[in-house]
């Protein structure tokens, strides 16, 4: 990433240190296809993990696991010191789910559902917890007071994914699942998703979310974990994870008028040679590291195409972050 | 109280919203009356004609059948299609995703069809009481009957509706499976007598009806409070299509024998073959 501001949420690490989530060697097969060949990740409480990785490379089968929905196929995991296999409603109670775009519920009255569905959450409210969230908060928080009498079936695709956020949420969750929540949304309605996640943050709600947006998951997370064959093959803070990519990064200049640009892997040096030889004459400046997209991009094409051993990989991005 | 009657009575809230939303959405509404008036028409057309050879009027043979079929249809089909629907629209996964959601989705969807059904057989029956010569003599005890009848037939028709919504893989399956029920009706003599078919359609009439004829026979049980089952052969017995089918003998009859014939109960085919004559005189007169 451009450097001047840091990542917003990688400044604060959370407080506290218990583990939220832990998966060891997570294996999932579907007939003859194996679609996570042993993943491994912890979150800690109040942490944002953003998981990053083509479609197809698991994520939405991983966050299924994790939230209980589907059965692994080996593999160790704990959520909230439980098994999800053998979860049961106390667990679950705990839990926030926001799915991948639906069109359930389309007659119900937007504040009718969510007061509906809060209800289930109140035999397990607790003195620290108090559950569910009131309507009218949570309606003002995900910014739906005005819709709050309409049906859910006419609401905008905005609109309708702020409201399938609040019913995540609605039982005040310590651990929240967002598959792809900003999937349609409009920069306006993302950027107070922004600020509606990182107050969960805030709070000490974990947060675990799968996004195609590389820009978001830069903003928002803790730690990035970036999902491909099978495998966690990053897992850091956003700009760790630049710094260490083997993305070069790109650097411009003029000299007697004339465009250059050049990709290397250490533009520092590149430039201090190039004013060295150069002195005076360069002007008009520029050096862009490597953005998370970049990183992205290279990491996923290099596995692609086997450039790039899945063992090498994971160990340039993995040890070094955490 | 316990989380799962907490989630149970939160199941009956949601089912009483569903059906206030199912009778305020015009689509719904509109359906509800297109199919009372289908009823209807037939109902309107037979009028007080005697049903030949019986002392019975058509209407009042009708009558029954439809009240039977909808019954069935909206146990059967409407749970079908909705489960179908929500499984494809994410309403089960939204409801698994809450502690004991699915059991709030079960009492809910059951209240919401049940109503639906009520209401659905309410409207052709209130009209029918008017319309349909007979009726209206039905005492009380008639009216009984189909306070437990009509809750038995539910029962056995929900469950399999929730079978057939859980096997078929999208909404649009049940519709076509719709189909070859509505070809059932047409042979399975609610509306004309099965003489009037082909002999090979009578035996696929009479013998694979389960459906429609499991509805006109909770219909005709409904309104005809006197003969029963043995009581050993009424529950369990749903899916006992025993044969005390066979091609009728005079028109009325062949289609009441059909009726009887698998419904909860199905007595000894014997039984019913033997009182087949008497059963038809008088005997299809829906309480009022």
């Amino acid at each position: 990433m451009t450097t001047g501001h840091a990542s917003p949420g990688a400044d604060s690490p959370p407080p506290g240190g218990d583990t939220v989530i832990a998966v060891r060697d997570l294996r999932m097969r579907y007939r003859t296809q194996d679609v996570l060949k042993g993943v491994g990740f912890t979150a800690r409480r109040g942490e944002v993990l953003v998981l990053l990785g083509p479609n197809g490379a698991g994520k939405t089968t991983t966050i299924e696991i994790l939230e209980g929905f589907r059965m692994r196929s080996d593999g160790e995991v704990t959520v909230l010191g439980t098994d999800p296999a053998r979860g049961d409603e106390r667990w679950r109670a705990r839990l926030g789910v926001v799915l991948q775009s639906w069109r359930d519920h389309g007659k119900w009255r937007v504040r009718e559902l969510l007061a509906h569905l809060g209800s289930y959450y109140v035999p397990y409210s607790t003195g620290l917890i108090r559950r569910p969230w009131d309507v009218d908060e949570l309606l003002a928080a995900v910014g739906l007071t005005e819709q709050a009498d309409k049906r859910v079936g006419t609401l905008s695709g905005g609109q309708r994914r702020r409201f399938d956020v609040a019913v995540g949420i609605v039982g005040r969750p310590e651990l929240l699942f967002l598959d792809e929540p900003t999937a349609g949304l409009d920069p306006e309605a993302r950027n107070e998703f922004h600020g509606l996640v990182r107050g969960l943050a805030d709070e000490n709600t974990t947060v675990l979310m799968t996004t195609h947006d590389l820009a978001e998951a830069e903003r928002l997370a803790h730690r990035i974990l970036i999902l491909a064959g099978g495998r966690i093959v990053a897992d850091g803070p956003a700009e760790e994870l630049s710094r260490q990519a083997s993305a070069d990064a790109t650097v411009r200049w003029t000299r007697d008028g004339r465009r250059f640009e050049e990709s290397t892997a250490e533009p520092t040096r590149f430039v201090r040679r190039l004013f060295e030889e150069h002195g005076e004459a360069i002007g008009g400046l520029e050096v862009r590291r490597a953005s998370l997209e970049d990183t992205y991009l290279t990491m996923v094409r290099e596995l692609e195409t086997g450039s790039v051993p899945e063992e090498r990989a994971a160990r340039a991005f993995g040890e070094g972050s955490r | 109280m316990s989380p799962v009657w907490y989630a149970a009575g939160a199941g009956v809230r949601r089912g009483w919203t569903e059906l206030r939303h199912t009778f305020t959405t015009g689509q719904d509404v509109f359906g509800y009356v297109l199919w009372t008036v289908l009823l209807l028409v037939p109902l309107f057309l037979a009028g007080d004609d005697r049903l030949k050879g019986t002392d019975i009027s058509t209407g009042a043979f009708l009558l029954p059948s439809m009240l039977g079929m909808t019954l069935a249809f909206t146990g059967m089909m409407t749970t079908a299609q909705l489960l179908a629907a929500e499984r494809e629209d994410g309403t089960l996964l939204r409801a698994k995703a809450v502690p004991h959601g699915m059991v709030g989705h079960l009492v809910g969807k059951i209240i919401m069809v049940s109503g639906t059904a009520l209401a659905s057989m309410a409207l052709p029956f209130a009209v029918g009481v008017f319309l349909v010569d007979g009726v209206a003599r039905q005492g009380g005890g008639a009216l009984l009957t189909l306070v437990w009848a009509v809750p038995l037939g539910l029962l056995a028709t929900l469950p399999a509706g929730a079978v057939i919504g859980s096997l078929v893989d999208s909404p649009r399956t049940v519709g076509l499976l719709m189909l070859p029920v509505m070809g059932l009706v047409a042979i399975s003599g609610i509306y004309f007598p099965l003489s009037k078919l082909p002999e090979w359609l009578q035996t696929v009439g009479g013998r694979s009806s389960p459906c429609t004829g499991s509805a006109s026979r909770c219909g005709q049980r409904c309104c005809r409070p006197t003969r029963w089952p043995p009581r050993s052969a009424r529950p369990g017995g749903i899916w006992r299509r025993r044969a005390c089918w066979a091609p009728g003998r005079s028109p009325g009859c062949s289609s009441h024998r059909r009726c009887c014939a698998g419904w909860p109960a199905a007595s000894p085919g014997r039984r019913w073959r033997s009182g087949t004559g008497r059963r038809c005189s008088g005997s299809v007169s829906p309480p009022a």
